[in-house]
């Protein structure tokens, strides 16, 4: 993966100490501009000695904090405080106010992924323990994220979520006119797994596992899921 | 489990209160002696306290965001829900639960930070703002004293 395609991204990350320094590390040394919003004076203080770093120190739940921290210039916010209601509000705050381009959330309770998803989250991440990898993964990978090949048979699967105000939330399969190359193999729909068939109905919410022999058809599709296709 | 009265109440109009506050508090008592179907919501069981024995709704201990809890209650067939614990970003998570989730008709949410009011302007979703009311409010106020 191109790794370069990252450097000189705006990146804002609010709230999480151990993570956002890790994070907010790994970032840097790929060449991104980096703003941390922490609202504990020891933790800001620590943070500021990252080289090159932009610390502010405040509660980033206020929409004036992260006016201060230039937020509508970002391209990207990881949000990562101690509380899911909070990260929620400050992702909306980020899109609805700022038109932040990519939001991702860490969550702690995985019943409401779904319902993250479908108010406009980009990209839910829950388990803690895995937290770090896979936000860096977010950061560099971006489109690919979340897309496995296999060795010999050239296909390649990936999990898309169905983003609010996507073209395709509220209509059948057999409506999509998808591609030949790709079939959706199965539908997350909160806890429920569904094996779709031409009459289902797709909600916003929804996370298609998708397979495709064409990489590329996967991330035209994922275009049409309602994800920014800013890599291009 | 929700505790409280097992008496149907033949009105099935259920209003939630999610947040014992005082605020959620008062409005459950009130409720309740209308013989409303009511039932207050709140992480903390001490919180219940200020519902006095005149209450005769139901209580759920919970959080008020958690989907899986708010199912088990039937949020589903609330007629209204009002979000009114303490803190803004859980009214507004709540409220949009209720909204997006449980599709409730009437939702409404307190919130003290006027800045995220425009969160919900386009969501169906009722707002109240202490600040802004108090404003008006005093703004009142100042004009009585003029005239007098």
């Amino acid at each position: 993966m191109r790794v370069e395609k990252i450097a000189g991204l705006k990146i804002l990350i609010v709230g999480g100490y151990s993570k956002a320094r890790s994070l907010a590390l790994s970032l840097l040394e790929k060449g991104c501009r980096v703003t941390a919003i922490n609202r504990d004076r020891n933790d800001a203080e620590n943070l500021a000695e990252i080289k090159g770093l932009e610390v502010i120190l405040g509660d980033g739940t206020k929409k004036y904090v992260l006016e201060d921290a230039n937020c509508s210039d970002k391209d990207m916010a990881f949000i990562l405080t101690d509380s899911d209601e909070d990260n929620l509000i400050i992702s909306e705050m980020c899109k609805d106010f700022f038109g932040v381009t990519k939001t991702i959330c860490l969550l702690k309770d995985p019943s409401k992924t779904s319902f993250f998803y479908s108010m406009g989250v980009d990209r839910v991440v829950c388990p803690m323990n895995i937290v770090t990898t896979l936000m860096e993964e977010e950061a560099i990978f971006s489109e690919m994220s979340r897309m496995v090949s296999t060795d010999e048979g050239r296909i390649a699967m990936a999990e898309i979520p169905l983003l609010r105000g996507s073209e395709l939330v509220g209509k059948k399969l057999w409506e999509l006119n998808l591609n030949k190359d790709i079939i959706i193999g199965c539908i997350l729909r909160g806890d429920q797994n569904l094996i779709p068939r031409g009459d289902t109905t797709l909600k916003e919410g929804d996370v298609m596992i998708t397979i495709s022999s064409d990489r590329e058809k996967l991330v035209k599709f994922k275009t049409r899921a309602g994800h920014e296709a800013y890599q291009e | 489990m929700i505790f409280g009265s097992t008496k149907k109440n033949r009105s099935n109009e259920l209003t939630v209160i999610a947040g014992c506050s005082r605020l959620g508090a008062s409005i459950a008592l009130s409720l309740s002696s209308d013989y409303k179907d009511t039932l207050v919501i709140d992480k903390n069981p001490a919180a219940f306290r200020k519902l006095t024995s005149y209450y005769t709704g139901q209580t759920l201990r919970g959080n008020v965001t958690d989907i899986k809890r708010l199912e088990e209650a039937e949020i589903n067939k609330a007629s209204v829900f009002i979000a009114l614990t303490d803190d803004d970003d859980t009214n507004i998570t709540s409220a949009q639960i209720a909204k997006k989730v449980f599709n409730v008709p009437k939702v409404m949410a307190r919130i003290y930070d006027e800045d995220k009011k425009p969160l919900l302007d386009k969501s169906g979703i009722e707002t109240i703002c202490p600040s802004i009311l108090s404003e008006s409010l005093i703004t009142k106020f100042m004009e009585k004293k003029n005239e007098g």
